[in-house]
């Protein structure tokens, strides 16, 4: 690190959560580039609102859409990629259309940190939006894990290396910030240690985002096991129950 | 492979509350409204201003002290805080002269869990008190996956402001 160095943590509502973006740079002008982040943030979430009559996703599900923008094209595809690879585990599919909310959010925290790195080539750059986080930075770092508890208190610290991403996703109705809860998911499983907190680390957000929900409603750990996990780049899983048990800890060595 | 660990429990850590100062009060206004001229300003709401800013928005009014800068031009900053279930949001929003949002930037955010929550005092002492904080640079402050943060209060604070400078906009 030199010493000339500059930190800058920007922090703004939107995708229903706080975004906070930090950025270590040399650069005197980075609050513009993290100032146009903010923009491409709100230009995609405009992009995948499904309850904004007039975004992209609701004229797609209208059928009014001959050329999909690209941003819509990649995560229609990835999400239906995923439907099939879950057997339905993962399904974006309602009475109302796509509705994208359970990776668009990972998606766009994806875009949002690569626009800026873009921006600020040499800058250290994290984007976080609300526990959806994506490591664009030489160094490591700590992340902690909400756990499930009586009050809340409990957490488990981790290390998110360079250039990867954690998504955390819950079944706690009030704490899903993923667009509509009850439409993505055909499943519940009734073991004793049943998931409700599922935490991610891969290759990139999205893919951590949409495999939390994989995780939230597979039946048992061998349906996990049987995913190529590994070659869509997920590199941990954590799992807890909701009275805090680990029910599934699992990394790709 | 997937190792299945059904019995150990994870002990609760102690009490956790932190807090996390993004930008002072000055560097907020500066990225909101860039290169105008703003000057702070304290109002004490009426009785009857309060019941009107509450009545137009749906909103409660809990501080009736307004921190709000202000530009010849009447584009103001708000400086406002929401309380939600775990956290004390203090944040910036610009607003236009015609009232429509210019755009909003969190000033502060502060955690807490467990049984701070519950007292009385801890909310307190956030209740007309001012910012004076000074940027945290190079902090190693951890990044929290799992958020059940919600921007919620910080939407339904906006929406009360957009009111109160509907209200105060005459005397700013």
């Amino acid at each position: 690190m030199q010493s000339s160095n500059r930190f800058f943590k920007r922090v703004k509502p939107g995708l229903g959560t706080l975004i906070e973006i930090s950025v270590e740079t040399q650069e005197e002008n980075a609050q513009d580039s993290i100032s146009s982040t903010f923009l491409e943030i709100a230009r995609l979430e405009k992009i995948f609102n499904f309850f904004d009559p007039d975004s992209d996703l609701s004229k797609m599900n209208r059928g009014e859409m001959i050329e999909l923008p690209s941003e819509l094209k990649e995560v229609v595809l990835f999400a239906s990629d995923l439907k099939n690879l879950s057997s339905n585990r993962f399904n974006p599919e309602t009475s109302r259309g796509l509705d994208l909310g359970g990776i668009s959010k990972g998606f766009i925290v994806d875009q949002a940190a690569l626009f800026l790195k873009e921006k600020l080539p040499d800058a250290q750059v994290m984007v976080n939006a609300g526990g959806d986080i994506r490591n664009l930075s030489q160094d490591p770092t700590t992340i902690e894990l909400r756990i499930p508890s009586e009050n809340d208190e409990a957490r488990k610290t981790m290390e998110l290396q360079p250039g990867l991403a954690v998504a955390t996703s819950s079944l706690n109705a009030q704490s899903l910030c993923i667009g509509t809860p009850s439409a993505h998911y055909t499943s519940i499983n009734t073991s004793i240690h049943r998931v409700t907190t599922a935490t991610v680390v891969a290759n990139n957000c999205m893919t951590a985002d949409a495999f939390t929900k994989i995780v939230l409603f597979s039946n048992n750990t061998e349906e996990l096991s049987a995913l190529p996990l590994s070659s869509y780049g997920v590199k941990q899983i954590f799992a807890f129950s909701k009275d805090g048990h680990s029910v599934v800890e699992w990394a790709n060595r | 492979m997937l190792i299945p660990l059904l019995s150990s429990a994870l002990t609760p850590t102690t009490l956790v509350a932190r807090a996390e100062v993004y930008s002072t009060e000055e560097t907020a206004v500066s990225l909101i409204f860039k290169n105008l001229k703003m000057n702070r300003r304290e109002i004490e709401l009426t009785d009857d201003q309060a019941k009107a800013i509450e009545k137009s928005s749906g909103e409660t009014v809990r501080n009736r002290k307004i921190v709000v800068f202000v530009a010849p031009t009447k584009e103001a900053v708000f400086i406002d805080k929401v309380i939600g279930k775990h956290e004390l949001i203090t944040y910036a929003t610009g607003l236009r002269p015609d009232g429509s949002v210019q755009s909003i930037e969190i000033i502060e955010y502060k955690e807490t869990y467990g049984s701070q929550v519950k007292n009385d005092e801890w909310r307190k002492q956030f209740v007309g008190k001012n910012t004076a904080s000074k940027i945290k640079v190079g902090s190693d402050i951890k990044n929290i996956s799992g958020a059940t943060l919600s921007s919620a209060h910080v939407s339904a604070g906006v929406k009360r402001l957009v009111h109160t400078y509907a209200i105060l906009k005459s005397i700013l």
